[in-house]
């Protein structure tokens, strides 16, 4: 917490002005006759907090779209990279519905949870269906479908021989793999479906 | 798996804030802001988007003090879509308050609203990436009132800005040069604050377009001016506006007379007046 007592920054003097409840020409007396260091600021501050604020009515123009998603992208990756498992506490039965809704054979959401897809080969619009259903961001469950995939596979094999290393699989591989048939399979990979 | 009727797990608590009045109390949110708060608390994140998608002058309006509150709320936590969505609102939040200052007709003027609008966004992404990882109290302030302390951001960037387009900052380079005296003659007596057609939107609108063409002295006379001020007075006591700005008072009417003319020439011509 900031310290009541030392001198006051600019900053903290601005905007402790900004947000006072009362402004007006004695609030601004108040802080020109403590604060005549920061005149300059606090009337410049002064004339545009007396300008009304409307938001804009018109809708977001692409450049502006642009500059929101460069935002949240730069959040995204500014922010923690603890990986977490949306299929973690995904009951069987809501396996079946994810697989329903995104119109795919069991077996490819199995192979998703079991992160054994080469998360590029996933078309975007198909991801991000499936990070919607899961709750999770699209950046989320890519860093998911990320993860080595060694670990958990060692952990899984009991036969004596060691397995050859697995590796991941193409998403339209995947579709294949489970009999997924050509025209249903051309629109999962054109995100149509 | 998202259901519609899921309920975030972060808002049973609404966390205090931590920044310090100057004089050393606790900053509070307003109470409409916390009677907001609590009423938002209950809705799902679905319910709470949804709200969220609201234009101002909805009854149901969601204020930018809260939204930013729920989007805090979620500091080191992973981003789920529920984050995502009110973390694009927000900014677009602060897009819109900038962008109501940016003109199509003056392209110049256009251009450095513009570039300062992109560098409010940016500070305000930037205060929010570190939050997410360690609380900053600066964010308090705009929980507190969320469009005036963007406004103390904007100042701080236009300055920044004015400075590269022109180094017109210190006050005393604004002082060269004595107005000519048909400027005096202009002005009149003039009252732009002072008028009926102040309570009409288009008068107001253009009379700050107008302000915000003057350099930095003449702003800060007709903002003075503006509060009640007087020009100067033989009260030691009495907050002047000559000795505020450390300025003469033949200097201050000087340049309030040159303010004014520009700011009528303006308003004539936008036949605002």
């Amino acid at each position: 917490m900031t310290s009541g007592n030392s001198q006051p920054s600019r900053e903290d003097v601005l905007y402790a002005f900004a947000v006072e409840l009362t402004p007006g020409r004695d609030t601004l007396e108040r802080y020109l006759r403590d604060y005549p260091e920061y005149t300059d600021g606090l009337i410049d501050l002064s004339y545009e907090l007396s300008r009304e604020v409307r938001e804009d009515e018109m809708p977001l123009s692409v450049e502006q779209q642009a500059m929101i998603d460069s935002a949240w992208q730069q959040h995204v990756e500014a922010a923690p990279k603890e990986v977490i498992d949306p299929f973690a506490n995904l009951t069987v039965t809501a396996q079946r519905d994810l697989a329903r809704q995104l119109s795919v054979p069991r077996q490819v959401i199995t192979a998703f949870r079991e992160h054994r897809v080469e998360p590029n080969s996933v078309p975007l619009p198909f991801l991000k269906r499936m990070a919607v259903v899961l709750n999770i961001t699209a950046e989320g469950l890519r860093d998911f479908l990320g993860q080595s995939l060694d670990a958990e596979l060692m952990r899984s094999y009991k036969a004596d021989s060691r397995p050859e290393s697995p590796t991941k699989v193409d998403f339209e591989q995947l579709l294949i793999d489970a009999n997924v048939p050509p025209d249903k399979r051309k629109l999962l990979m054109e995100g149509e479906f | 798996m998202a259901s519609k009727n899921d309920v975030r797990e972060h808002e049973v608590l609404i966390e205090p804030l931590r920044k310090l009045k100057l004089g050393g109390s606790l900053y509070t949110r307003p109470s409409e802001v916390e009677a907001k708060l609590l009423e938002l608390a209950s809705l799902s994140c679905d319910e709470l988007i949804t709200y969220c998608e609201l234009r101002q002058g909805d009854p149901a309006y969601v204020p930018s003090e809260c939204l930013l509150h729920f989007v805090r709320s979620y500091r080191a936590r992973m981003p789920d879509i529920c984050f995502e969505k009110l973390y694009k609102f927000l900014i677009e939040r602060v897009l819109s308050s900038c962008s109501n200052k940016i003109s199509n007709d003056d392209k110049t003027s256009s251009l450095i609203h513009s570039n300062i609008r992109d560098e409010v966004v940016g500070r305000f992404a930037e205060l929010l990436a570190h939050d997410f990882k360690d609380y900053v109290e600066k964010l308090d302030y705009y929980e507190i009132r969320f469009n005036d302390a963007l406004k103390k951001m904007y100042i701080d960037v236009y300055r920044q800005v004015k400075r590269g387009e022109d180094r017109l900052t210190s006050l005393d380079d604004q002082v060269t040069g004595e107005p000519k005296i048909e400027v005096e003659r202009a002005a009149g007596s003039f009252e732009p604050f002072n008028t009926s057609a102040f309570t009409e939107d288009d008068y107001r609108s253009c009379l700050y377009a107008a302000i915000d063409t003057l350099p930095p002295l003449e702003k800060k006379i007709i903002e003075m001016l503006r509060l009640g001020f007087p020009i100067d007075s033989k009260d030691p006591n009495v907050t002047t506006i000559s000795r505020t700005l450390s300025k003469s008072e033949k200097t201050i009417r000087t340049y309030r007379n040159k303010a004014f003319a520009t700011i009528r020439t303006i308003l004539e011509e936008a036949n605002q007046i």
